[in-house]
């Protein structure tokens, strides 16, 4: 089971890119696709998808051409897109029957996947209540249900926490960590505690380009002693965010409690801080283009 | 098999969920009312003082110029909106990355256009035969002169009338309010 991506792009007008050389290649995992919003994420999961066709390069499932033969993908794949929509008349289980009938799943089959999936997520009490009148939450748990009808080998899920409370939140990602096992969860995501609870592998991207593809503990060794924290007058506050890069700031009653990214100690009582994924994450992101992290 | 089911599985989530929306409701009501004032003799063909004897055949051949008059307008625009509805939802996107074929898709929304419209058309034809009842002008009913007129007029028209919802929406510039006006206009030559 293998996703083999090479050089590819998307281009959507002369000058505009939405991806640009883009090299991966991923194995069974929850790998988290980290990167601000309009990085080219959704673009990326798209092609993916067999939704949108690159401009150049190659997707592999397998050894095969996903662009060139789609269906040798399409029979295995789940996908929940950013946004995710119902038909708000239907119920949950007459909706999971449709999408599971156009998935190729048989009656009864279909209808034993449709209770399992329903229990997983949760919605046995509310599943013949019209999905118009379900919570953001309730149909991001119908969308991750309809992903996962075909037992998919590559699961997409394009920014699913967005729009959910903090508790659907964390049920969310421990869903997604019990499917986790021998097939491909591609997450993707701006919200990098989705991605820090459960992913094994992270690539973060930034206007188009992959800037770094590794484990979460090889990540956060990039900013091994560069992380510190001190106390510092408010009023200092502004200055400091020019010459550093601050990824975090607490009040307190004797001022703010900064934490900022600097080579050498940005102040002498600055305490060095172990990094976590934030602190990298803005690390890279914040680089100047074209240069290596 | 497979595709059968497929289709059936699309039809039926489409009928479930345009028949659960008030404007299907609504366009039954006005398709009722107008039926209704067929048989009252409200809406009526007369050649000079003539009219025709509210039998089996004069109700059957009435009611099936008001479906294709009424369906064949306003039907069109309560079934243009399988493909879109898809689109806007985001249900598309998820369709989309399943094996199933494009002429599949656009068939089964055709065909699910078609039992909407089919639908109606069965309505207004049991109408027919209760209103016919209690006109009691002609008080037998002709099953087989009642029902012609709906078989071979009317089922084949909405067939058409389908299609054409389907064709607009697949079309792009006519997917919009410019289809929905081009459409309006050309029905007079559609229909001869």
């Amino acid at each position: 089971m293998k996703l083999t991506i090479e050089r590819l792009a998307k281009q959507y007008r002369h000058d505009v890119w939405g991806l640009r050389d883009f090299d991966l290649e991923l194995g069974p995992g929850v790998i988290g696709l980290l990167g601000p919003n309009g990085a080219g994420k959704s673009t990326l999961m798209r092609m993916l998808a067999t939704i949108t066709r690159p401009t150049a390069g190659t997707v592999k499932w397998d050894g095969t051409d996903i662009v060139k033969a789609p269906d040798a993908l399409r029979g295995v794949l789940g996908y929940l897109p950013q946004d995710f929509g119902v038909y708000p008349n239907l119920s949950a289980v007459e909706f999971l029957e449709y999408m599971a009938a156009i998935k190729g799943l048989a009656g009864k089959t279909a209808r034993r996947r449709i209770d399992e999936l329903l229990q997983v997520v949760n919605l046995v009490d509310a599943a013949k209540r019209p999905l118009g009148g379900y919570s953001g939450g309730m149909k991001q748990r119908v969308g991750i249900a309809q992903a996962l009808l075909n037992d998919p080998q590559l699961l997409i899920v394009d920014e699913p926490t967005v729009g959910l409370d903090p508790e659907e939140r964390v049920r969310f990602r421990n869903l997604l960590s019990d499917l986790a096992g021998e097939r491909i969860i591609l997450l993707s995501t701006h919200i990098v505690s989705d991605v820090e609870a459960v992913a094994t592998e992270i690539v973060v991207i930034h206007r188009g380009r992959k800037l770094q593809h590794a484990l979460p503990e090889r990540l956060l060794q990039i900013l091994d002693g560069q992380v510190w924290q001190w106390l510092t007058p408010s009023s200092e506050l502004p200055g400091l965010k020019q010459r550093y890069l601050i990824s975090g700031v607490v009040r307190r009653s004797e001022g703010v409690q900064v934490r900022g990214v600097s080579a050498t100690a940005p102040v002498p009582e600055a305490q060095p801080v172990a990094p976590t994924l934030e602190d990298v994450y803005l690390y890279l992101v914040n680089q100047p283009e074209g240069s290596a992290a | 098999m497979k595709t059968w089911r497929i289709l059936y599985a699309m039809a039926r989530a489409d009928l479930l969920e345009r028949t659960r929306r008030y404007s299907f409701l609504v366009m039954l009501g006005l398709v009722l009312f107008l039926g209704y004032n067929v048989n009252i003799g409200q809406i009526t063909l007369r050649l000079e003082t003539y009219r025709g004897v509210f039998n089996s055949a004069w109700v059957g051949s009435m009611m099936t110029l008001v479906v294709n008059f009424m369906l064949g307008w306003f039907g069109f625009y309560l079934v243009k909106n399988a493909v879109a509805r898809d689109y806007e939802t985001g249900v598309g996107q998820i369709i989309a990355t399943t094996p199933l074929s494009r002429p599949l898709y656009m068939l089964g929304k055709w065909i699910s256009n078609m039992i909407v419209l089919d639908g109606m058309v069965v309505i207004l034809m049991l109408a027919a035969i209760v209103m016919q009842l209690l006109q009691r002008e002609d008080p037998h009913i002709h099953l087989w002169a009642l029902s012609a007129p709906f078989i071979f007029v009317a089922l084949p028209f909405m067939a058409l009338v389908a299609a054409m919802a389907v064709l607009f929406e697949s079309i792009r510039w006519l997917r919009g309010s410019g289809g929905n006006v081009v459409y309006f206009f050309s029905l007079p030559y559609i229909s001869q």
